[in-house]
């Protein structure tokens, strides 16, 4: 087995943890001026990579991340398990008992929200293909549907932040937003599986029924059979394995084995671990603690690693295309906007708390910028468009908050002030 | 008055003493009419076992009466409660039961999930029966709905001077977790109690509605999966009945593969479970 020579072993670790120390000083700051942890490790990354190291210090920055030899393709390695970690993460966020708690206002929001910016995405994408920069019109069909499934996802966990400090977590509009947030997390995430095996496939082959048959099978016999049985194990090894370290390696292990599968019957692997994360995340002898401990262990180790590792591979400021940005963000914008709030609409709520669904939805947050990251890697979109997309992610989740707030602000009375406010007191 | 009509679904089983006797206990706390539904032939022999039982508990045909219906025995309870206008369906219920008959159905599950008035399932009713003693109760907000069966929680515990825990049971930890991609513990329990605080301000606004009277209520909130969280709390705490408010829509075998709150409840009763609807019926 070949293996890395001294000097690439002290780079790859040296890398690790200069980008460890890098992402949790600048995701700090970013936390400080309230914005998500992930805008910081991006930073980062821009930092430490092509765009400003690289600019200014190359030799530095080549000695640190070479971008040829044993080392990035080690590097290369430990974020393909990052993504494979961050999705099932994301999957254990997923709740079902609160999707079917929320009934058909959470369905109505999130079938609209997922469906209308899918097809408007697809739409412009497909008929102005030109605009989004991009070179290989083979691909235009896979192309449109992926810009329609980027259109329709939304960053659960920047949502729920958001609904927390505005007070409205637990209110009913606050769990409509969650509930149609996971929902489409759900399905964004198949859709964009299909997508990728799409790719694979070619879109006229019969292989793509296969797929997508394989796939709806998978996440069907996952969240049933698959959740009784994790359901029924987890007892038995959390009373005879040691605690955290064993339900620890399960979990993983798992949720790496789900991935393996995925990856074999043609779907990406990440759909496989957010599936298990679902499956897993939904058990009811699921550890408080334990979910904790994964959350922390992907957050704060696996998750920096992946992030800056974008600005590594990107040259985000020789790829920065205003015009796209402004196509992206106006597209993301105006399609969940109108897509989440008539959902909201139809569910019976009023226009301005139609408006705050609509902003909550908007939020695209880390998933987004994942899922630009694969279709970069699969060569479905070029570097212009991705550093497009990462920005498009940042900005709807900074801007998500406070215009919710604005939103909000008249319907004072359906969210009153507590009642020492009411006083004065 | 809250309830003013009780039925008893009955089959001449081992069982139907006891449950006719619970039944009779409840006629009697809430003054109430029973009516008996018994799905299946009217035998002679039938009646006269009923006749019988009919006096050894007290009950008369003023205050009782028996319908004797054929047809599918589920829907055939469903409807005599509709057309008799019951408040509260009495019926007897295994505390747990094997997969199949589980995802099938049993009869006191079928009632459980479909009826549309209140129903007490018994999980160990006695020929002679006690008062309840120690009444767990949702408190989870589930709009107007919690605020009746809080009342109806208070009204029986007042008859049966029974002492009260209003239970409101939710994820806090999990849903303090979500709210970002990193936290600190400190910040994580800061959200925990905050949303705790809502739910418990929740809840002091649904009691400071409701005349408490003499009983002797506790609140209390639990960390955990909803159903599983208060399952759970009503077996530990030996309380003698569990009550829950119903789903807004009936539960279907859907509900039973990604499983609804109240189908954690119903795949093992801790102990005897109320389900309450609200008045359908003046």
């Amino acid at each position: 087995m070949s293996k890395l020579a001294h000097p690439e072993m002290i780079t790859l670790i040296l890398s690790i943890g200069i980008m460890l120390l890098v992402a949790r000083f600048l995701g700090e700051l970013a936390r400080k001026l309230k914005m998500p942890l992930v805008v910081g490790e991006i930073i980062g990354g821009i930092f430490l990579g092509p765009s400003i190291l690289g600019r200014y210090y190359p030799d530095l920055n080549h000695s640190l991340f070479p971008l040829i030899g044993n080392v990035p393709i080690a590097l290369n390695g430990i974020t393909s398990i990052s993504v494979i970690m961050l999705l099932f993460v994301a999957g254990m966020e997923v709740e079902l008992s609160l999707i079917r708690k929320q009934g058909t206002t959470a369905l109505k929001t999130s079938f609209l929200g997922l469906s209308i910016p899918m097809v408007l995405g697809f739409y412009v994408a497909h008929n102005y293909y030109n605009l989004f920069r991009q070179t290989n019109t083979q691909q235009n069909l896979v192309f449109s549907l992926f810009i329609g499934t980027a259109m329709s996802i939304s960053a659960l966990p920047v949502i729920a932040r958001t609904l927390m400090d505005l007070k409205l977590f637990k209110t009913k509009i606050g769990m409509i937003i969650i509930a149609a947030a996971m929902v489409d997390d759900v399905i964004g995430w198949l859709m964009f599986s299909v997508v990728l095996a799409l790719m694979k496939t070619g879109v006229g082959s019969y292989e793509v029924l296969y797929t997508l048959g394989y796939t709806l099978l998978y996440a069907l016999l996952m969240l049933t059979i698959g959740k009784k049985i994790i359901d029924k194990s987890l007892p038995w090894a959390q009373r005879n394995f040691s605690w955290p370290g064993g339900i620890l390696s399960i979990a993983l292990g798992l949720s790496f084995i789900g991935a393996a599968f995925t990856e074999y019957i043609g779907i990406h692997a990440i759909f496989g671990a957010f599936i298990m994360g679902i499956a897993f995340g939904d058990s009811v002898h699921m550890n408080e603690r334990t979910r904790e401990i994964i959350n922390q262990f992907v957050t704060n180790v696996f998750a920096p690693l992946f992030f800056v590792a974008i600005g590594l591979k990107i040259n985000f400021i020789a790829n920065f295309d205003l015009n796209l940005v402004i196509l992206i963000l106006g597209l993301a914008i105006v399609t969940k906007m109108l897509g989440a709030g008539l959902g909201a609409l139809w569910g019976n709520l009023s226009l301005r708390e139609s408006l705050a669904v609509g902003f909550g939805m908007n939020a695209r947050g880390a998933m987004e910028i994942i899922l630009a990251l694969l279709a970069l890697e699969a060569k479905l979109i070029t570097e212009p468009l991705f550093v497009a997309i990462v920005i498009m992610a940042v900005v709807t989740s900074v801007m998500s908050g406070p215009f919710m707030q604005w939103m909000l602000q008249t319907e004072s009375l359906k969210y009153p002030a507590e009642p020492e406010e009411q006083l004065g007191i | 008055m809250i309830v003013k009509q009780i039925a008893l679904a009955i089959a001449f089983s081992p069982r139907l003493e006891a449950n006719l006797a619970e039944a009779a206990r409840l006629r009697k706390l809430f003054d109430a009419h029973l009516t008996l539904i018994h799905v299946g032939d009217h035998e002679a022999h039938d009646a006269c076992v009923l006749e019988k039982l009919f006096e050894k508990h007290g009950l008369s045909h003023q205050n009782t009466h028996v319908l004797w219906k054929h047809g599918n025995p589920v829907e055939a309870i469903l409807d005599s409660c509709r057309e008799e206008e019951i408040n509260l369906l009495v019926t007897g219920a295994m505390e747990k039961e094997g997969i199949i008959t589980y995802l099938k159905g049993s009869i006191a599950r079928q009632l459980g999930r479909k009826a549309q008035c209140s129903v007490l399932m018994l999980t160990e009713p006695s020929v002679q029966p006690h008062a309840f003693k120690n009444i767990v109760v949702g408190g989870n907000d589930h709009e107007s709905k919690t605020s009746y069966t809080l009342e109806l929680a208070i009204e029986l515990a007042r008859r049966d001077q029974a002492k009260l825990n209003i239970i409101q049971e939710a994820d806090y930890h999990r849903m303090a977790q979500l709210g970002s991609d990193v936290k600190s513990e400190k910040e994580i329990s800061t959200i925990k109690n905050e949303l705790i605080d809502e739910d418990r301000k929740k809840l002091d606004s649904l009691l400071s509605c409701t005349d408490c009277g003499q009983v002797h209520v506790n609140t209390m909130n639990i960390e955990g999966k909803p159903g599983i969280a208060i399952s759970n709390f009503a077996r530990e705490h030996q309380a003698d009945l569990l009550v829950l408010t119903a789903p807004e829509n009936k539960l279907s075998l859907f509900d039973r593969v990604f499983q609804h709150d109240m189908e954690y409840v119903l795949a093992h009763l801790p102990c005897n479970v109320l389900i309450v609807h609200q008045p359908q019926f003046n």
